[in-house]
């Protein structure tokens, strides 16, 4: 017994043994890696390597330990080792880790803005302060290459797409109808304010397999998480005015926005082509709730109510004295709701669901239509992560749509509709080869009830680093889209309208500069092909095809000049169809072969304000002219914009707005519409489509209250 | 004979406790002061190496991750390139929240949280001006809310209200408040913790002289 004892008392001692650990650290090309950590696990001893990888440290710990080395950008380095008071020698090779900070990105197609991470195109608030976009999605997005101005409708139109090939999803869910009504030939604003998001990625081709049911392109908006402070917002504006008010809890925040629009004051000021009866107005509900449910996972509840209306009168091409009165009313509601967690360190979730309904009534001389639409969208998506290299998306989504449209007259009205079901699986699998190399492989299965017909659309991205700051990369992806409302109505056995992609991109970022070119190829199939006229469609197929192709370049500069950012951006498209009711195959009139912009931002300390303006030039679209032989056989002049925009900052909690677009007052026409019979001299009358007033002009005051002074609308403009 | 193992078993095992809690107070008291004297960027890198050590073996210690945060926030200040100072900044935010994690009540880990959120601002303060300034101030204000005697939070505070007066180009009352307080709580506060902050007075008195010039 008293050895027992004895051996308990020295057992310190025992372990005071000391042992000498040392050794070098290289790379895989045997190049020293200085300032790596090297320390056993669970105790205090280590050291950090030399200028050429070298280590030595002692340690009286005894036994077995494990011998860790780390350092960025590489995986790190275990090895068992035994401590016994013989000195250890290690040789350790380290192998460079793919999740580095600056590894290689898919970028083939998209455009990130995101306030979060660093090697972005755009960032959220560039959106905001653009001129000439008076603060909407589209209107700033279009400033971007692969996009081109359509004045008279100001949707998205990408690479020779049309408007409505272009979706929209918040926090992963599609919207419907994203579009605020307008009268015939005026442009439209996307219903969503920039300022309740924190990323936007717009994708111009080759996206996601995650993401279906647009043909051309995909806006996905990432909503703000949990504010962190109280505030008040009042903003009055020429068109209208809204208040806002945002409460923080401690995990969680509220925020609610009620706006109203009336353009009835500034059109009676400024002189309109349009002749309104009642100028647009509108009701404007908004709420957000976000909730943190743990260190990693969020619940997120968004709503968008909105009532609008208005009235005009149309002149008759033929006989302009005789005035169509023309009405417009439109109920909306969007609400969307998202979780996201991480289940695991390595399995994420996020699931959601969105509602949309939406209600268009229009008037005219007596016809209305009534034009009914609800939409859910359910998804859930996994995430799991099998190594630093390769990890796994997959999920699985539905799509509900029940559309109804009633037409009818003093004679009677007649009702017509679908119930469309879409269910949908994908899966994509990332791997990096190496830091510098990422294969995107996946594919998405989705079976649409109106068809009954399972369709693959497989999807394929890679990117390749040249060097520090530059790479390629290449994207391809097969893509449907279910054909417009108005030909799924009448007949639901309509095949869903086809597009390939297949781009190839470079690019450069490098110190707040980038260069980025990008060429494209896309193959349409499958496209809604028709006999008779636009209004009557007959004989309605899908047998129409089409391509486009092009190049687009970008050139962003924040570094060269102080306090001046600025972005350039062309686009050359070239792109025909045989769609619709074209004799053959022929460039579409929302088309145009050359598309430029540039924008400039300059942020002036002296007094307190930042100016910005962007000038855009599109060259000239092809329109069809009934009194020649031919078809589509004219091109409009070019269109051409200046904008200008200035924000000034009265003190820290008011500031002041002012944009003007197009001051130079120039006419820009988007194309002619004719007569549907000739006049009696047996010509059709031609009449131009243009803006509809010379310039716009906006003015507004913008108001915080907050328990801070210093936070204010600034970074809202 | 078995009580008598016993009793010196529990001996040897809380002495080797008592030891080890000894052995982290006098290895942080010794690391912090090569911080405190650290010049170049690989003084730095080299001691927040051994704060990284400790924090490894000690799991339910804040202190170590602390003083890696300081030291990573050091680290950005020796860089011009945006990519490299968010690069250490990012770093710096990590070894915070690994400690928030441990500590969610220590006020100090929100006032350094702040310090960051500060510097990734400064980095753009053009776009990020919005988002990050609500980032520091809400640090700031929970650091004083779990210790309304924290120097530093009133200094890392006044500092702030400064730099958007400046920004805004209001006048400097507010800041210059919260910097007169902060001097106050510098020197009457004291922390049970030996191994507790102590950074910031030389700093405030230099940001005070704007203060004193008017």
């Amino acid at each position: 017994m008293k050895r027992l004892l004895l051996i308990i008392f020295f057992l310190p001692s025992l372990a005071m043994a000391q042992t000498t650990i040392s050794g070098t650290v290289t790379d895989k090309k045997g190049e020293p890696v200085l300032g790596a950590n090297v320390y056993l696990k669970d105790t205090y001893d280590g050291v950090s390597t030399g200028l050429e990888g070298e280590f030595t440290f002692d340690t009286f710990e005894s036994g077995e330990f494990q011998l860790v080395i780390s350092s960025i950008g590489f995986q790190e380095f275990t090895q068992p080792v035994n401590l016994d008071g013989t000195p250890v020698k290690i040789e350790a090779t380290l192998k460079i880790s793919v999740q580095q900070l600056n590894a290689v990105v898919i970028t083939a197609g998209s455009f990130n803005a995101s306030d979060e991470s660093k090697q972005v195109i755009m960032k959220s608030l560039d959106i905001a302060t653009t001129a000439g976009a008076t603060a909407d999605i589209a209107g700033a997005l279009n400033t971007l290459p692969g996009t081109q101005t359509v004045g008279e409708s100001g949707r998205l139109f990408v690479r020779g797409g049309d408007g409505y090939e272009t979706k929209t999803y918040i926090d992963g869910m599609q919207v419907l109808n994203d579009y605020s009504p307008a009268a015939p030939n005026t442009p439209s604003r996307n219903r969503f304010s920039p300022f309740i998001f924190k990323g936007t990625s717009f994708s111009t081709g080759a996206y996601s397999a995650e993401y279906g049911q647009a043909l051309s392109s995909a806006l996905i908006l990432e909503s703000k998480d949990v504010a962190l402070l109280d505030r008040t917002d009042i903003s009055l504006m020429t068109v209208g005015a809204d208040v806002s008010h945002t409460a923080v809890g401690d995990k969680s925040s509220f925020a609610g926005k009620l706006q109203y629009t009336n353009l009835t004051p500034y059109f009676k000021l400024l002189d309109q082509r349009v002749n309104w009866d009642k100028a647009p107005e509108s009701v404007d509900g908004n709420f957000a709730y976000r909730h943190k449910t743990s260190e990693t996972g969020i619940f997120k509840i968004y709503g968008n109510l909105s009532h609008s209306n208005m009235d005009l009168y149309e002149s008759e091409i033929l006989t302009p004295e005789i005035q169509v009165p023309i009405g417009i009313k439109n109920n909306y509601s969007y609400i969307n709701g998202m979780y996201k967690e991480l289940l695991t360190d390595k399995l994420g979730f996020k699931g959601g669901a969105s509602f949309t309904y939406n209600q268009n009534q229009f008037y005219r001389d007596g016809d209305l239509a009534d034009l009914n639409e609800a939409g859910g969208h359910f998804k859930g998506v996994f995430d799991y992560t099998f190594s630093e290299r390769v990890s796994l998306k997959f999920g699985s989504e539905v799509f509900v749509r029940d559309y109804t449209q009633e037409f009818g007259n003093e004679t009677g009205s007649f009702t017509e509709g679908f119930d469309e079901n879409i269910q949908a699986l994908f899966a994509e699998l990332d791997v990096f080869a190496s830091a510098n190399f990422v294969v995107r492989a996946g594919g998405r299965l989705e079976n649409n009830s109106l068809q009954n017909s399972p369709r693959l659309e497989p999807r394929l991205s890679m990117a390749y680093k040249t060097s520090e700051y530059g790479q390629f990369s290449f994207g391809y992806g097969k893509f449907h889209q279910s054909v417009q409302n108005e030909f799924l109505v009448s007949d639901n056995t309509l095949d869903p309208e086809k597009a390939d992609h297949y781009i190839l991109n470079y690019q450069v970022i490098k110190n707040k500069r980038t260069f980025r070119v990008e060429t494209y190829y896309k193959d349409y199939r499958s496209l809604i092909k028709y006999d008779g006229v636009v209004n009557n469609p007959l004989n309605v197929t899908t047998n129409g095809e089409g391509f486009a192709r092009g190049v687009d370049l970008f050139w962003r500069d924040n570094k060269t000049f102080n306090n001046v950012d600025y972005w350039v951006s062309y686009s050359f498209l070239d792109t025909e169809r045989e769609y619709k009711n074209f004799p053959g195959s022929f460039t579409p009139t929302f088309a145009s072969k050359h598309n430029f912009s540039f924008v400039y931002k300059h942020f002036i300390d002296a007094i307190d304000s930042q100016i910005g303006f962007t000038y855009s030039y599109t060259s000239g679209r092809p329109y069809h002219n009934p009194n020649l032989d031919g078809f589509n056989q004219l091109k409009t002049k070019s269109y051409q914009d200046l904008s200008f925009n200035i924000a000034y900052l009265l003190n820290p909690s008011v500031i002041v707005y002012s944009s003007v677009n197009n001051v130079l007052g120039r006419d820009n026409i988007f194309g002619y519409e004719y007569s549907d019979a000739p006049n009696s001299e047996g010509e059709f009358v031609g009449r131009a489509i243009t803006q509809p007033a010379k310039r716009f002009i906006f003015l507004g005051v913008f108001i915080t209250l907050s328990k801070d002074k210093t936070v204010n609308q600034l970074p809202n403009l | 004979m078995k009580n008598l193992i016993a009793i010196v078993l529990i001996a040897l095992v809380t002495t080797t406790g008592f030891a080890n809690n000894e052995r982290f107070i006098k290895e942080m008291s010794k690391s912090i002061e090569i911080l405190y004297a650290a010049g170049s960027v690989e003084e730095h890198l080299a001691i927040i190496q051994k704060f990284e050590r400790i924090a490894q073996a000690e799991p339910n210690q804040w202190e170590p991750r602390y003083y890696a945060a300081y030291g990573y926030l050091n680290v950005s200040h020796r860089f011009e390139e945006a990519a490299k100072k968010d690069q250490y900044l990012d770093l710096a935010l990590e070894a915070i929240k690994e400690g928030i994690a441990i500590a969610p009540d220590e006020s100090e880990l929100y006032v350094l949280q702040g310090y960051i959120h500060m510097m990734q601002l400064v980095v753009d303060p053009m776009t990020r001006g919005a988002q990050y300034s609500g980032m520091a101030f809400a640090a700031y204000n929970k650091g004083l809310e779990l210790n309304n005697e924290n120097p530093r939070a009133w200094y890392m505070l006044g500092n702030m209200q400064l730099g958007t007066a400046k920004f805004m180009g209001t006048g400097n009352e507010e800041g210059c408040k919260s910097l007169s307080t902060a001097l106050e709580k510098y020197d009457n506060y004291t922390s049970d913790n030996p191994i507790a902050p102590k950074w910031g007075k030389k700093g405030l008195m230099k940001a005070m002289e704007t203060c004193n010039e008017e």
